[in-house]
């Protein structure tokens, strides 16, 4: 694969969380290339979302994480990645489940579009509110079909067009990594399909590395590259999707491959 | 055993439902598949007598029940499983307290119900002592082996399933389906099954019917529905599905229950 001799973007190493003595993620070694689609894979309890959130630095304070992160070679102690929210947050975009909790219900999607664009100083935009032609921003929004906002709130979207601006402030802040949590489990299948086909595809123009953390192992080998299960907050095995389908290391993950479609006889 | 016959449901000048017909023989399986707000899980609660219908008529065991007159159509011959097996559970209770809980109309003896509660246990394949349990102590899987155990233990002719495996793990959900199939085979049961799992349908189902926007886009034969969608709507929901790997790419020999 490409980008194997270059060093990772993001190297996560002995990850550890634990909560009053209890192992929720147990030395996590895993790192991410630049440009690459990695999915995460985990069935409910096996400490999907504690990595995200310690990746994140958003654990709870309950938590106590250890453990460092290396990012473009520059190595932080993730014990302190809470203090700020995350040490490397310019560089993440995260993409909720539930598209609803990422948006202002009270506010118009236009201001909030605006007013993503005027944090993260990309784009002035001008004083009808349009940025000008041949921008990223615009880029980004027709190639996920976004157009006219009008004077519509959130919830006069539909959950899918929803997440498809989520997908959008994502893309447009030009984050090196993209999390996409759970992304089809909120949405209905041709709207995720489409909006998962689009954001991979302009994260691939533009270098960005999205990680996808997923229960369904058949959506993580359709558009991953490459694999990391997890179980039981231990990281079994990370390999290419090829080898994880074809070859997998641990018998977890056999089983896992073995019951991803709808296949079993009943004799 | 059940016909719908032009089913239509009307609330606040909307029509939920339009003119929705199909037929389940004894020992079948329908899957209504659809997007969400299609209207699968408002089809369901009509045919539970839940939702009041405003038009069309539905035959079950030989009964008809014509609207807007009769809506009370449902018990005591079906039965349902619901999407969130700890939700559907009373906490308070003890496992055994929910099962019997669908006998106490039948003016059983205390000893007869005891019996019917272990045997549906038994039948879930859920070890003996499970019964003193409380909702809280049992596992996801477990609890939605009791809420089928509480859906046969009333020996009805046709279940319904709403989503009943998409809370549960991949492995989970294909041990509970293997379930399904023998008490289907054992007691001669219909199912009818509200899922957006295709895979799911496509493995499991004799018949699809397929929803959109409250009215019937197809209503076809399992295979013939999956070889080629007949209508524009039925062929983009099988692409995306084969597009986020829930239909397998090149079929598998094409896998049949028999």
């Amino acid at each position: 694969m490409k980008g194997r001799s270059n060093p990772p973007l993001l190297e996560l190493s002995g990850l550890t969380v634990t909560c009053d003595g209890q192992i929720l993620l147990d030395n996590i070694n895993l790192d991410i290339f630049s440009g690459e689609i990695l999915a995460v894979v985990g069935e409910s309890g096996a400490g999907k979302s504690t990595l995200l959130r310690s990746l994140l630095g958003v654990t709870s304070s309950e938590l106590s994480v250890a453990g460092s992160l290396t990012f473009e070679g520059q190595k932080h102690d993730l014990a302190f990645n809470r203090l700020n929210a995350s040490l490397i947050k310019n560089s993440l975009a995260y993409v909720p489940q539930n598209p609803s909790v990422g948006l202002d219900p009270l506010k118009r999607l236009k201001w909030q579009w605006r007013q993503a664009l005027r944090v993260l100083k990309k784009v002035q935009p001008d004083k009808e509110g349009e940025v000008k032609k041949n921008d990223f921003s615009q880029h980004i929004l027709s190639q996920l079909n976004l157009k006219a906002f009008d004077k519509k709130y959130p919830h006069q979207w539909s959950r899918g067009m929803q997440q498809r601006l989520l997908l959008a402030f994502a893309l447009v802040a030009r984050p090196r990594i993209i999390i996409l949590d759970e992304p089809t489990s909120a949405l209905d299948p041709i709207v995720a399909a489409k909006a998962l086909v689009e954001v991979t595809k302009v994260a691939k123009e533009n270098d960005i590395s999205v990680i996808m953390v997923t229960h369904d192992l058949a959506l993580a080998t359709q558009f991953a590259e490459r694999i990391a299960v997890l179980s039981s907050g231990k990281l079994l095995e990370v390999g290419t999707t090829d080898e994880i389908l074809n070859a997998p290391a641990h018998p977890y993950t056999s089983n896992l491959v073995k019951h991803r479609h709808w296949e079993l006889n009943y004799a | 055993m059940l016909e719908v016959n032009k089913l239509s449901v009307r609330m606040q000048k909307q029509n939920l439902l339009e003119d929705i017909s199909f037929q389940l023989n004894r020992g079948e399986t329908l899957c209504i598949i659809g997007e969400s707000g299609s209207g699968k899980t408002t089809l369901l609660r009509t045919l539970l007598g839940l939702i009041p219908m405003s038009q069309g008529s539905v035959m079950l065991e030989s009964q008809v029940y014509q609207s807007p007159e009769q809506s009370q159509i449902g018990l005591p011959s079906t039965q349902i499983v619901m999407q969130d097996p700890i939700a559907a559970l009373n906490p308070r209770q003890k496992i055994k307290c929910s099962i019997a809980e669908s006998l106490y109309k039948l003016s059983l003896q205390a000893a007869e119900i005891d019996q019917a509660v272990k045997q549906a246990l038994r039948d879930v394949e859920l070890p003996e002592g499970m019964e003193n349990r409380y909702p809280s102590q049992i596992s996801l899987g477990q609890a939605q082996r009791v809420c089928i155990a509480r859906a046969i233990v009333a020996k009805p002719g046709i279940l319904f399933f709403d989503e009943p495996l998409s809370a549960l793990d991949a492995i989970i959900q294909k041990q509970i389906a293997q379930l399904l199939y023998r008490l289907k085979k054992q007691n001669a049961l219909s199912y009818i099954f509200v899922t957006h799992d295709l895979g799911f349908a496509r493995h499991y189902a004799d018949k699809i019917l397929l929803l959109n926007n409250g009215k019937v886009e197809e209503y076809r034969d399992v295979n013939l529905f999956f070889q080629r969608p007949e209508s524009r709507y039925g062929q983009e929901l099988l692409e995306a599905a084969y597009i986020l790997g829930s239909l397998p790419q090149k079929k598998t020999e094409e896998f049949r229950v028999a």
